[in-house]
């Protein structure tokens, strides 16, 4: 569960951009789940689980911090 | 000199027109072309716009189990209305129960030949819903059956028709339909 402030943020439409206009219902048929799921994890609304983003990421052929950054929502004060 | 032909006035507009005076030719009436109509024109354009936008907009959007839990809803809410009204209309509460049967409906997506299918979305959407329903479900129930002891006292002797044990368990069902159904409707359109 993610902390205060934590978030997964994604690059799922821009790598869907890159990888010549693919569309959410191609992705989702690459990663084995719906496009409502696609829409929902793409809209930050949800976290999907680790297998998932893998398969997500190797859809793309990138690694998982390619597509997934994860984002504590604090910067380093020093 | 050449007189215009009928149907030219008919044909301007979208062809309701030729619709309508059709349909009152034929002698239905269901729209009168003069005078004040039984349902005002705005309120069934509303009618029919929010139709359309469920069935062709939203509902083309909407995941399949989405679309299960809106039915659901209904069905619970269907069914606590039909009984309310047939109580107000009948005043027979043992008839009353008729109105169960609306339940029934809840299992109709079960009978599709085509059964959608589900991803870790929506099998994690099912497994939170189920325990919100359920923990409301608990709340209600100690809430029941410890407030009834201490509303009545602990040791006295009621009696009660056998009804009432059959209208708590409908009762029961129709908060566990709702609040699972509630739960699941939530999360699919959570932003």
């Amino acid at each position: 569960m993610p902390g205060k402030g934590e978030v997964v943020r994604n690059n799922i439409r821009r790598l869907r951009f890159d990888a010549g206009e693919m569309t959410q219902e191609q992705l989702g048929r690459l990663a084995g789940v719906k496009r409502h799921t696609i829409m929902a994890i793409e809209a930050g609304k949800y976290a999907p689980s680790l297998l998932l983003a893998f398969r997500i990421a190797r859809a793309f052929g990138k690694n998982l911090e390619d597509v997934f950054i994860f984002d504590s929502g604090c910067t380093a004060q020093i | 000199m050449s007189t215009p032909r009928q149907f030219e006035v008919c044909a301007v507009g979208d062809g309701s027109a030729i619709f309508w005076s059709q349909i009152n030719s034929a002698g239905l009436g269901l729209e009168p072309q003069t005078g004040t109509p039984a349902v005002p024109k705005f309120f069934t354009r509303h009618i029919r716009y929010v139709i359309h936008y469920i069935m062709f907009v939203k509902g083309n959007f909407m995941d399949e189990f989405e679309k299960r839990a809106w039915w659901n809803l209904g069905v619970a809410v269907g069914a606590v209305v039909a009984f309310a009204t047939l109580w107000i209309v009948t005043r027979n509460p043992a008839g009353s129960m008729a109105a169960f049967a609306v339940l029934a409906l809840s299992a109709a997506p079960f009978f599709r030949l085509r059964q959608p299918v589900s991803d870790e979305r929506d099998r994690e959407i099912d497994r939170k819903s189920m325990i919100a329903a359920m923990n409301l479900f608990w709340i209600l129930l100690v809430i029941g059956a410890v407030g009834m002891g201490f509303a009545l006292g602990w040791d006295t002797h009621v009696q009660v028709p056998v009804r009432a044990f059959s209208d708590v368990i409908w009762g029961g069902w129709i908060v566990i339909l709702t609040a699972k159904s509630t739960a699941s409707i939530r999360m699919y359109r959570a932003r």
